[in-house]
């Protein structure tokens, strides 16, 4: 499947895949319920279960005939919206995975139980198991994903979540600056092999991504975290926000590089047909944040302005170099 | 139902397809599936030509395959032009859950967040879809698993093309920018398996010139994948723990000795990482991929001195040296 996103007649069959085993389990459903289960409009589970009830197999004459046909309770569901089959047609369990399905699930378990809220449990490991059976995975079983299991601060910060309680920590910007924080963790987020914690800072007042590796001296309190309720739905899936005192740089890379980068970039960049480089206006909090990005792509990507900024690289490429020259350094 | 052919949705006639296709005992060829079943049957006065109806039961069929539907198709051994004898059927069986398998709530919560790891990149179709199925499940979620928010990235854009060759098990090539190397050679190989290590995707596969299994790091694959039709070598039964154990290997060999400021954000970076030994101020670190690793140590700037090996301090002082260059 090259294609990265559903057609819409797709999505909408899957829908009504999906919905005939999911009445049947329950065996009556509200249209509100269906919809909040779906995450759909109710207008659209109104008209999927519409096109289900009128849905069937053609009989040997090759027409449709009423016994071939689902049937639903049609007072029920025009006077109180609720669903409820009283005949259905071929499709009365529930799917099962692909291969390729089973593989991604597989292979996202596989990388749950490094996080240590899930390491000790069995059910994952089970479930695991219990999908391996239910699938046949075949050559699509062959994908992995390797991440060795957490470690104490990450336990630490999962437990004050659980828990509801502040942590204290030291902690090291990228401005280079250590201090001590307390925070109320709130989510742990993973990007790959780096871990994220979002979490309310009592030394801010507001909300803060901190990169756990960056993180010292992890411990719990015993004070219980305030309420942050509004806080996490408000939570948006960006990492960092963008914010005002951002230092905005030019920045020149390769089309065929873009992927490394997508994290840093603009949401919804798509790599422009035709040239080879591309020139894009990226926010950085500070320089220290620019500098860590640019070093870690310093055959990639490349600070065309401004000038400000192209002096705190090459300030902070000659300082590190400066080590090498010293006679403490390699050489 | 006086709905004109041209008036049934798309996936009003996708559902007629595979409910007629999962009914049929013995399949259905094309002429059968043509002839009745709804949203191809003209109904009132619209009828669509033959050949718009071919192809949108060819289009159909790509579109139940897209969605894992398992679509069998039976040619019979005479020879049969135009497809005319060929059948098509879903096996009630293949498309079930296989009867005794029962998720609890707590196991439906575990596989819609291993789903949702997906959510980015090319595996994000087959994400989005295990989900929809998982819906289908009429259990109520008794367990929130709020306070944990994983993604994989799958944004290399080989990844698609490896993964569909593996799948069919044919070889393929494609040029290869090996660490250190400044022009890319072609490979070809038979690819085996996909191992997300320390964040970063690799192949692990059979090269065909060296006839040896090599490790493949998928972001120096420079150039479009092409999958060829020539089956590929067979892979051996534990190949994903083979493919795991080779990265690993790589890991335990190589270590750094790293000069790192204490308490500074290097620091707590790099004595953190998994097997690193502390010898004073300074660090025994363990690495895959020298380059990738220089470029981490280049991002921690002046709080690292690498002490040793020689080819890691070329490399950093290499980065460094080209950053001064690009920004002066």
């Amino acid at each position: 499947m090259s294609n990265q996103t559903l057609a819409p007649a797709s999505d909408k069959l899957l829908l009504l895949l999906s919905l005939v085993p999911f009445v049947l389990d329950r065996k009556e459903v509200s249209v509100t319920e269906a919809a909040t289960h779906f995450q759909r409009e109710e207008a659209e589970i109104v008209r999927a279960v519409e096109m289900i009830a009128c849905a069937g197999v053609p009989g040997d004459s090759r027409s449709y005939s009423h016994l071939d046909l689902f049937d639903i309770d049609w007072d029920l569901f025009e006077n109180e919206r609720r669903i409820t089959f009283w005949n259905t047609v071929a499709l009365d369990n529930k799917p099962r995975f692909s291969a390729r399905e089973a593989s991604a699930l597989l292979a996202g378990l596989q990388y749950l139980a490094s996080h240590p809220a899930y390491a000790a449990r069995s059910d994952v490991q089970e479930l695991t198991a219990k999908l391996r059976q239910g699938t046949g995975a075949g050559p699509s079983g062959r994908i992995v994903v390797n991440t060795p299991a957490g470690e104490a601060r990450l336990t630490t910060l999962s437990d004050s979540i659980e828990a509801g309680v502040a942590v204290t920590l030291t902690y090291h910007n990228k401005r280079g600056e250590s201090g001590a924080r307390t925070i109320d963790p709130l989510i742990l987020e993973s990007r790959d092999a780096l871990w994220y914690v979002r979490a309310f800072c009592h030394t801010r007042q507001a909300l803060r991504t901190f990169r756990v590796d960056h993180m010292d001296d992890v411990a719990l309190t015993d004070s219980a975290q305030e309420d942050h309720t509004q806080l996490l739905t408000a939570l948006s899936s960006n990492l960092f926000e963008p914010s005002n005192d951002d230092i905005v740089v030019t920045l020149e890379c390769p089309v065929s590089a873009l992927p490394l980068i997508a994290d840093y970039l603009p949401r919804g960049l798509k790599a422009p047909r035709g040239p080879q480089t591309v020139t894009v206006e990226v926010p950085f909090a500070h320089y220290g944040s620019l500098t860590t990005f640019v070093g870690a792509f310093s055959h990639v990507v490349r600070i065309t302005g401004p000038a400000t900024a192209q002096q705190s690289i090459v300030d902070f490429a000659q300082k590190a170099l400066a080590r090498y020259s010293s006679p403490s350094g390699a050489h | 139902m006086s709905m004109s052919n041209s008036g049934v949705r798309p996936e009003d006639r996708l559902f007629h397809l595979i409910l007629a296709l999962m009914s049929s005992s013995f399949g259905l060829t094309k002429d059968q599936i043509l002839g009745s079943v709804r949203g191809y049957v003209p109904e009132g006065d619209s009828a669509a030509s033959a050949e718009t109806l071919e192809r949108r039961f060819e289009r159909d069929k790509d579109a139940l395959r897209d969605l894992g539907i398992p679509l069998e198709v039976s040619i019979p051994a005479a020879e049969d032009s135009n497809n005319r004898f060929t059948t098509y059927r879903i096996r009630k069986g293949d498309y079930d859950l296989p009867e005794g398998v029962e998720f609890t709530p707590t196991d439906i919560a575990l596989l819609n967040l291993s789903a949702a790891l997906w959510q980015e990149g090319s595996l994000s179709t087959e994400a989005r879809i295990a989900q929809m199925k998982l819906a289908s499940f009429g259990v109520s979620i008794s367990e929130s698993l709020l306070g944990y928010a994983p993604v994989i990235s799958t944004r290399d854009p080989a990844l698609t093309s490896v993964r569909d060759a593996i799948d069919e098990g044919h070889t393929m090539t494609f040029e290869y920018l090996k660490a250190g190397d400044t022009r890319a050679t072609l490979r070809e190989v038979s690819p085996w398996a996909l191992v997300s290590h320390e964040g970063r995707w690799h192949l692990y596969a059979y090269e065909t010139a060296s006839e040896r299994a090599k490790t493949f790091l998928l972001r120096r694959i420079v150039s479009p994948v092409r999958v060829s039709q020539s089956p590929a070598a067979e892979a051996p039964e534990n190949v994903t723990d083979l493919a795991v154990q080779s990265l690993e290997d790589v890991f335990q060999q190589q270590v750094a000795t790293l000069g790192v400021t204490p308490h500074s954000d290097a620091w707590s970076v790099l004595s953190s990482r998994r097997g690193t030994d502390i010898v004073g101020e300074t660090l025994r670190v363990h690495y895959t991929d020298l380059a990738i690793f220089a470029d981490e140590l280049t991002a921690l700037g002046d709080d690292v001195v690498v002490l040793d090996p020689p080819t890691l301090v070329d490399a950093v002082v290499g980065n460094l040296t080209a950053l001064v260059a690009h920004h002066e």
